[in-house]
């Protein structure tokens, strides 16, 4: 599993971590008021690292950064669903079309398609979901490290 | 937990008793003995049928009619068909544009004078908006007085929603057609479709909303005590408040135009809603992944544990996903549908067992069943090419990035009794009492 784990807390006094959309690079994107009210912890993976936030309403949501500094995956477990837009960046708009062209209402909303892979599921007070960029995964890095 | 005080049938038989049996001025003095108080019980079930739907679109969507009154007693009510019996959330929800709810008049859930509105999203991104508002319910013979409900807004896009509801993407369920129902029934084990989340104003979560005005984006989140909170119902019925019990009759591996079955209210309150001495009872527990803590069961499957939850709102069994289940022998030849991803297929009907089980050690080897996802969508009414199925025991399917995730949806409950016990309700005999902090699944 994972090799080398080092879980840095950095707590509101200190660093923080910069948060991007997905695809973005790292720190091309001002924190979010909402965000910057949460607590930020960074993990460091080999090959990856991960910002973690839990805001104040409980939502957790993980931001996969590359080697080169761009978001490639993220992944959320909420009460409520997160704000995508913010999240999703550039790539919302092909969620946007997926969940409006979708014919049966309920059940999760997926995406596999080449260059965005995109999952979420869950009911109210449970909802989770995750996001990729094939292209942008790292080397030696799969999928299966979003959690 | 509810702060209402529950008149019981038995209590009101009693009272009742009492009072036609008042000792009148001069008449006799002998004293009344009333021994034990017999309730007469009241009808306890509603027949649920699977069909299209109002919108003809609907795949494995159990309806059942309600009664939605106005409040005090009158007799100025809309009779809702095609509600759908969600055992996924709590709470009942009912389309503004459904027969009859245009003549109600219902009363406002307020906070500090401001109209209360709410935001459910489901995870596709579709979601519902409309105000609280509190009503008379019966179904069956059953009765609750004020219970605080949604009425869903009917304009396609309502203009005071909140702008973090349409975060999701997708569209506003304001329509029979869109939402594949008239309302939503939720007889999930929860009391309230939030809970105690939602009353607190430092960190509330995004459901609940002041709105002012009904024509500019409300913005100001709402808290809300749990006791005008949405809530499940059944728990504010005068009898068998408990829980539910859905019986479903089977539905051949073909699919079926149609499914029918029974939700019958309370669980061992009268002869017809025992507990089955073969059914088992789950306790729900707190699971926590990634931080989150909710309520589940689990389901083991090739040897490795995973969270579960029972569904009727879910119209397929969501089940891990295609690598995961075709990797034990039981699984073997299950793939994504090719024209259907998220669906799955199979060239030879297959019976994937797993242990269901809570945290008090119980467990039962239960199974699904699951066809070839391509051959029985193509006979059903949702991809509007002629088919005209609407129910199917066998749909099941799941996603790489849900792979560590069981939802039992509606094709479980076909040829099933499963039952829902409502958290802080008193469980029947044979029941720890325990299981009432959560609430309980048994089948």
């Amino acid at each position: 599993m994972i090799t080398t784990l080092r879980i840095l807390l950095i707590l509101m006094m200190g660093v923080l971590p910069a948060w991007a959309a997905l695809g973005e690079y790292e720190g091309s994107v001002s924190l979010d008021q909402q965000i910057l009210r949460g607590e930020i912890r960074e993990e460091v993976h080999t090959g990856y690292k991960v910002h973690q936030i839990i805001t104040p309403g409980g939502a957790v949501i993980r931001e996969y950064v590359s080697p080169e500094g761009k978001v490639f995956a993220i992944s959320w477990h909420a009460h409520f669903l997160p704000n995508l837009p913010q999240l999703l960046g550039s790539y919302f708009p092909r969620v946007q079309r997926s969940a409006q062209a979708k014919v049966q209402h309920g059940g999760p909303l997926a995406i596999q398609t080449g260059d965005f892979v995109y999952f979420s599921g869950g009911r109210m007070m449970n909802y989770h979901g995750s996001a990729y960029v094939p292209g942008l995964l790292p080397k030696n890095i799969t999928a299966g490290v979003v959690r | 937990m509810n702060l209402r005080k529950k008149l019981t049938g038995g209590g009101l038989f009693a009272v009742l008793a009492g009072l036609l049996f008042l000792p009148g001025c001069g008449g006799s003095s002998s004293t009344i003995t009333t021994t034990t108080t017999t309730s007469t019980p009241v009808a306890n079930s509603v027949p649920v049928s699977v069909n299209s739907g109002p919108g003809n679109n609907a795949l494995n969507a159990a309806y059942v009619t309600v009664q939605v009154c106005n409040p005090g007693g009158t007799t100025k009510c809309a009779t809702i068909p095609d509600v759908q019996v969600d055992t996924g959330s709590s709470g009942l929800r009912i389309l503004a544009s459904a027969p009859g709810v245009s003549n109600l008049t219902l009363t406002q859930v307020t906070g500090n004078g401001t109209p209360v509105y709410e935001c459910v999203q489901y995870a596709d991104g579709n979601y519902v908006w409309g105000q609280l508002e509190q009503a008379d319910v019966s179904i069956a013979g059953e009765n609750a007085t004020n219970v605080p409900i949604q009425v869903i807004a009917s304009a396609a896009a309502p203009a005071n929603v909140s702008s973090t509801c349409a975060s999701g993407g997708g569209n506003n369920l304001g329509t029979s057609t869109a939402l594949q129902a008239n309302g939503i029934l939720g007889v999930g084990p929860a009391q309230q479709d939030c809970g105690i989340l939602c009353t607190e104003s430092s960190e509330v979560l995004p459901y609940y909303w002041l709105c002012a005005s009904t024509s500019s984006p409300c913005t100001t989140n709402a808290a809300v005590p749990t006791a005008t909170q949405v809530s499940n119902p059944v728990a504010f019925f005068n009898s068998d408040h408990n829980g539910v019990m859905l019986t479903m009759d089977s539905v051949g591996s073909s699919g079926a135009a149609s499914g029918s079955g029974t939700l019958y209210f309370g669980i061992g309150t009268q002869t017809d809603n025992a507990l089955s001495s073969s059914a088992k009872v789950y306790a729900l527990s707190p699971t926590t992944q990634n931080e989150l803590v909710y309520n589940s069961i689990s389901a083991t499957y090739n040897n490795v544990t995973y969270s579960a939850y029972v569904n009727s709102g879910e119209f397929i069994n969501f089940f891990l996903d295609p690598a995961t289940v075709a990797a034990a022998p039981a699984g073997a030849g299950i793939t994504n549908c090719p024209l259907n991803s998220g669906f799955y297929c199979t060239s030879s009907a297959v019976i994937l067992p797993f242990t269901a089980k809570d945290n008090d050690g119980d467990s039962a080897q239960v199974s699904i069943n699951i066809g070839d996802g391509t051959t029985l969508l193509k006979s059903s009414v949702a991809l509007q090419n002629g088919g005209s199925n609407t129910a199917f025991s066998n749909l099941a399917g799941g996603y790489a990035l849900a792979n560590d995730e069981v939802i039992l949806g509606l094709p479980f409950f076909y040829g099933r009794t499963v039952y829902v016990g409502i958290a802080g309700e008193a469980p029947p005999s044979g029941v720890s009492t325990s299981f009432a902090a959560a609430g309980y699944w048994a089948f």
